[in-house]
């Protein structure tokens, strides 16, 4: 089935021998079909995922609620769905993988500097997570399948850019909280300054 | 009285019996001596049956079903609603997806009564009574089991058979001859990946300044494979095994094991304990790929794998009955599973002394897994992927050319 729809997605930008009347749809509104499909087909999946859940109650014990788990899950499954996305253009342009994965992971690093110990366990675990028995032949099936309607030389690579994602979507949420809290820390302090110069 | 206790009482469906009706009255012989009490064997009427069996069932059903369905739905939708295209071979496709469903409650179900124990087991007690080395020997042995039992990990090579032998040889020569060490590569990431796990749990390191390690050579290699146009059409096969080895069998074993370490160890009581070990298990196999395809590239260049795939083609053996789909898939569930509950058990038997302990349990749990695998592996060939109608449209156009 995976491997159908992969076939099959390409259709709707591009001429194929197997399907009548292709392409379906203008092409660059054809490249936006695909994109949109595999992006809802990776942020559904990868919410649907249990381990997901349970290390989204991990995270918010672990982080005393600063980190909600609904924000951890959909920031996980945005972060799949963005990956899955790239992964699929990158299967359609025959974009080296080399130039998405180095500058990626080199981000991840950047982010991974300047985050505190909690969410760099979080977030480069979360890669792990998401991917499960069902989400991870279905997704290799429509690489290949996309990648051979499209002939391209290899359709791997995808699950690849669905694990650096959530990386780097976990790590932004994580700076994000981070910066917020510290805000709020320090405009408690300015308060507390304010009331302690006003008392006297 | 503690509110969860008496939620449960109150929501529980309970009825009182009196004891009195469920002893049998004592019949007395002459000599006013009461008899033996031999109850009667137990008939269940097929209705009894389902009444016993469907509260068990159901709900691992129901969770698998959760997972499968909307997933399904969602592509054969999208394929019906945007793309105006139907379904090919529909029946083939839903009794495959049925399979999966039913595989994946099997094996999740033999794995939480059959492996998981086994696993639990060896973490608690394995460190407290050997030493350190030993420990770590076992730890990284276990890795290399758990990745070769991951479910996952066929679908990489049902898939592979597909790639395209000219485009990409070093790909299918990968996929196809060298599936096995390939395997081990990967298994070796994840053993590798536990030990070292292990030791930031006993030692208390930061994961920070590890990622680094490790990704500084996972990314010199990368460059290094991109740099060679051959080398490069392999990066996308072992950034992906990365991926597909944190799974639903190596998350919770090597977990259990490594976390029952740390505790013995006395150090793992921080929060962090039990995160990183994953990280790692991603990151070490795709560093174990690219290494065994350098190598495989230092020992044979394309033009010759291709020659050798062609003269193969040529002959055209007929598939031995082992390779063909449902033979090959029980056998493939049995390759998977079997070694690693082997292996679990020797080490309980002879590295720990402990007893077997429930071994009926046990063994309805391994038979659980071994039953599951199968399924699965049928399911998948023939559900998510029926592939091999599917390689022969696309071989058409291929030779055309």
């Amino acid at each position: 089935l995976g491997e159908q729809s992969g076939s099959l997605v390409a259709a709707a930008f591009a001429p194929l021998d197997y399907v009548a009347d292709s392409p379906l749809y203008v092409y660059a509104v054809g490249v936006a079909i695909a994109l949109v499909f595999a992006w809802i087909l990776g942020f559904g999946a990868t919410l649907a995922e249990p381990a997901l859940n349970a290390l989204g109650l991990t995270v918010e014990n672990l982080t005393n609620g600063a980190f909600k788990k609904s924000m951890l899950m959909y920031a996980v499954s945005i972060g799949v769905g963005c990956g899955i996305g790239v992964g699929v253009l990158k299967v359609l342009y025959e974009i080296p993988i080399a130039y998405i994965l180095i500058p990626g992971y080199l981000l991840a690093i950047l982010l991974t500097v300047f985050s505190s110990e909690e969410f760099v366990n979080v977030a480069w675990d979360s890669a792990g997570v998401t991917t499960g028995p069902v989400t991870v032949p279905l997704v290799l099936a429509m690489g290949l399948g996309f990648g051979n309607a499209v002939s391209a030389v290899e359709g791997f690579g995808i699950l690849a850019m669905a694990s650096i994602g959530p990386i780097l979507s976990v790590l932004l949420t994580g700076l994000a909280i981070q910066i917020a809290v510290s805000r709020r820390q320090r405009a408690a302090e300015r308060e507390a300054a304010a009331e302690g110069v006003g008392e006297v | 009285v503690r509110f969860s206790e008496f939620v449960r009482d109150v929501s529980i469906n309970q009825e009182f019996v009196s004891y009195n009706a469920l002893t049998p009255t004592l019949e007395l012989d002459e000599d006013g001596i009461p008899r033996p009490y031999r109850p009667k064997n137990l008939r269940l009427r097929p209705i009894d049956v389902q009444r016993l069996l469907t509260p068990y069932v159901a709900p691992r059903f129901v969770d698998q079903l959760k997972a499968v369905v909307p997933l399904a739905l969602y592509l054969v939708l999208f394929q019906i609603v945007v793309l105006r295209q139907t379904v090919g071979e529909p029946w083939s496709v839903s009794w495959g997806l049925a399979a999966v469903i039913i595989g994946l409650m099997l094996f999740m179900e033999g794995l939480r009564l059959g492996l998981m124990p086994f696993a639990e087991t060896i973490g608690d007690t394995l460190p407290k009574k050997s030493k350190l080395p030993v420990v770590l020997i076992i730890a990284f042995m276990l890795g290399v089991g758990v990745t070769v039992a991951e479910p996952a990990i066929g679908a990489l090579q049902v898939v592979g058979s597909i790639v395209d032998v000219r485009k990409a040889p070093y790909l299918h020569v990968l996929l196809t001859e060298w599936t096995a060490a390939l395997l081990l590569a990967v298994g070796v990431g994840v053993g590798l990946a536990t030990v070292i796990g292990t030791l930031r749990f006993l030692n208390g390191w930061s994961l920070k300044p590890l990622v680094y390690l490790t990704l500084a050579p996972t990314l010199a290699l990368t460059v290094y494979c991109a740099a060679d146009p051959e080398l490069a059409k392999v990066l996308g096969l072992a950034w992906d095994c990365g991926a597909v080895t944190t799974g639903p069998v190596t998350v919770p074993i090597v977990l259990a094991l490594g976390i029952g370490i740390a505790a013995a160890g006395g150090k793992g009581e921080s929060s962090l304990a039990g995160f990183g070990i994953i990280t790692l298990a991603s990151l070490f196999p795709i560093i174990g790929v690219m290494t065994l395809a350098v190598f495989v590239a230092s020992q044979v260049s394309p033009e010759v794998v291709i020659q050798n795939f062609e003269a193969l083609a040529a002959q055209e053996a007929p598939t031995p009955w082992y390779a063909e789909t449902p033979a090959r898939e029980i056998v493939n569930g049995f390759r998977a599973v079997v070694p690693l509950i082997i292996f679990l058990f020797l080490v309980l038997r002879f590295v720990l002394g402990e007893k077997v302990r429930e071994a009926g349990i046990l063994g309805y749990g391994l038979l659980l897994c071994v039953l599951g695998m199968i399924v699965f592996g049928v399911g998948l060939s023939y559900g998510l992927s029926s592939w091999a109608s599917s390689r022969a449209a696309w071989s058409r156009p291929l030779s055309r050319r």
